[in-house]
């Protein structure tokens, strides 16, 4: 007789759990569960963030990012008094976007952005400065990332290749940050909302539209994004309900632009544009509810937790090379 | 052999994604635990008992819970790594273990089980029980880890691997010893 069998049939096999033990487990389960939800923001961690061009969207197929459920219009307040101006804004930018002179990327080039991040939490402000050159044919061997912290005298740029940690389970291609995937993309505003929405099914959505505002903060500012797709985007956050125009906002550079809106989960995001150009400057997250976050506990209601300032990006030859 | 009945295979394709989920909203991890808790538990059972088995299947998941930010879908499969969890557990009863597999030995009685006569699913002849209960009761500790993975829990070498966080190979060679000392003894018996 095969030894394997013999062992294999040594002791019946057990029924299983009885109903009060696996409930009684359950429930440890589910308390740690509890204590731990509401502890932490919805956050990828910063050196996520710094590695640049979608590494936030590379997040988001690994799922590491949260629903954030877009809640009645009513909870935020409209921050203008004309609902129209959020959608006027929204389409110059689109416009600005789409005038700009542009040459598909070819596979061989890079797609090169200089972004300012700006954190806070309970423990204190961070602020840091990312390079990064982002492979058009998804090259990781050629990809590069460069960060610092924003100092005085400034600190020196710690360059790598991006951390194989952004793979999404899998590895399949297109990678959801990779400029082929952005390629197909819909152009149609509500198809790419709907696209979008669909990528986080299951994460936590809840009633009502849904919307990762990192994700499209993330993908306005990735330089492999083409014009007509950036254009798009502004034109799917205008179908965000509830989302208003804010007069005057700041990005991490300390630009002061005009803002699209929204609010939902206790803080209020904003893409800033230039007052003039329409050109988009930056994202942040602005903290409504402050009892919402224990890691933002003291953190004051108004407090820009989140900013980024997009300082410089565009289609260059070599990794290094600036536009 | 055995077959599994229960779901731990079927839609075990998103298990990695609900422990990355579970990251950042942490009810996610309830999938986990109804796919592979009543796995977990009757692998603690056959091993130690029902008793033993709810609160090790439970600090399994509680465990598992803890240290999901550490779990690698590149390593391996959630099942194995909850199955390496328990069975880090379960080490921490060898002595009693060690002990009920003797106490079948000498004297008959299952302990664990409760059986007097062993099982005599696949022709496995009623005395035969106590004599493999002796050699699994001899066998090194991790030698009958592996051993009673494969046989017991069904894990594949690979998954064995990932649970037990050692290479296929060494996989592959205690798993050898141990069969080679089971197939020893089951030849020894069928003469007797």
């Amino acid at each position: 007789m095969d030894e394997l069998r013999a062992v294999a049939s040594l002791r019946p096999q057990p029924s299983g759990p009885a109903p009060a033990a696996a409930a009684a487990a359950r429930a440890r389960l589910d308390e740690a569960a509890a204590n731990v939800r509401g502890a932490r923001r919805a956050r990828i961690p910063l050196r996520w963030r710094l590695a640049g061009a979608g590494a936030l969207s590379a997040a988001l197929v690994a799922g590491l990012v949260a629903v954030e459920a877009l809640q009645d219009p009513k909870q935020g307040g409209p921050l203008s008094p004309e609902p129209a101006a959020a959608a006027q804004l929204l389409d110059r930018a689109a416009r600005a976007v789409t005038a700009q002179p542009y040459a598909a990327p070819r596979p061989d080039q890079f797609g090169y952005r200089d972004v300012l991040i700006d954190e806070t939490d309970s423990e204190g402000r961070v602020r840091e400065q990312a390079r990064s050159w982002t492979s058009v044919g998804d090259d990781d061997a050629t990809s590069t990332v460069c960060s610092r912290k924003v100092a005085e005298p400034p600190a020196k740029f710690d360059c790598a290749h991006p951390p194989s940690a952004f793979e999404p389970p899998g590895g399949s291609k297109p990678r959801m940050n990779s400029y082929e995937y952005l390629r197909t993309l819909p152009r149609d505003p509500q198809k790419l909302l709907d696209a979008l929405s669909q990528k986080t099914t299951g994460i936590g959505t809840r009633q009502g539209a849904t919307l990762i505002p990192e994700l499209i903060a993330d993908l306005v500012a990735n330089p492999l994004a083409p014009p007509d797709l950036r254009a798009a985007l502004f034109r799917a956050v205008a179908l965000v309900p509830g989302v208003v125009a804010v007069d005057s906002a700041t990005d991490a550079a300390s630009r002061t632009g005009t803002a699209a809106a929204w609010t939902g989960d206790g803080m209020r995001y904003e893409l800033i544009f230039d007052r003039e150009t329409h050109k988009f400057l930056g994202y942040r997250m602005v903290l409504v509810d402050p009892n919402r976050y224990r890691d933002l506990t003291g953190v004051p209601a108004g407090t820009a937790v989140h900013s980024t300032a997009l300082l410089a990006g565009g289609i260059v030859d070599k990794s290094g090379d600036l536009p | 052999m055995t077959i599994r009945l229960d779901t731990g295979a079927a839609g075990a394709g998103d298990d990695a994604g609900a422990v990355q989920r579970s990251l950042l909203a942490p009810e996610h991890f309830a999938d986990v635990f109804e796919r592979h808790f009543a796995d977990v538990h009757r692998y603690a059972a056959r091993r130690l008992g029902e008793a033993a088995a709810d609160d090790i299947a439970a600090e399994t998941f509680l465990i598992a819970f803890r240290r999901r930010d550490r779990y690698r879908p590149d390593r391996g499969p959630v099942r194995a790594w909850l199955f390496g969890i328990a069975a880090n557990l379960i080490g921490r009863h060898r002595r009693a273990e060690v002990q009920a597999l003797r106490t079948w030995a000498r004297a008959g009685t299952d302990p664990v089980s409760g059986c007097h006569a062993d099982p005599v699913a696949d022709g496995l002849s009623g005395g035969l029980g106590p004599g493999l209960a002796g050699v699994l009761a001899r066998l090194s500790a991790a030698d009958r880890e592996v051993l009673l993975l494969v046989a017991w829990a069904e894990l594949s070498y690979d998954e064995v691997a990932t649970a037990l966080r050692i290479p296929p190979g060494t996989v592959a060679s205690r798993l050898n010893r141990a069969r080679r000392k089971v197939r020893a003894a089951l030849q020894t018996l069928d003469e007797e």
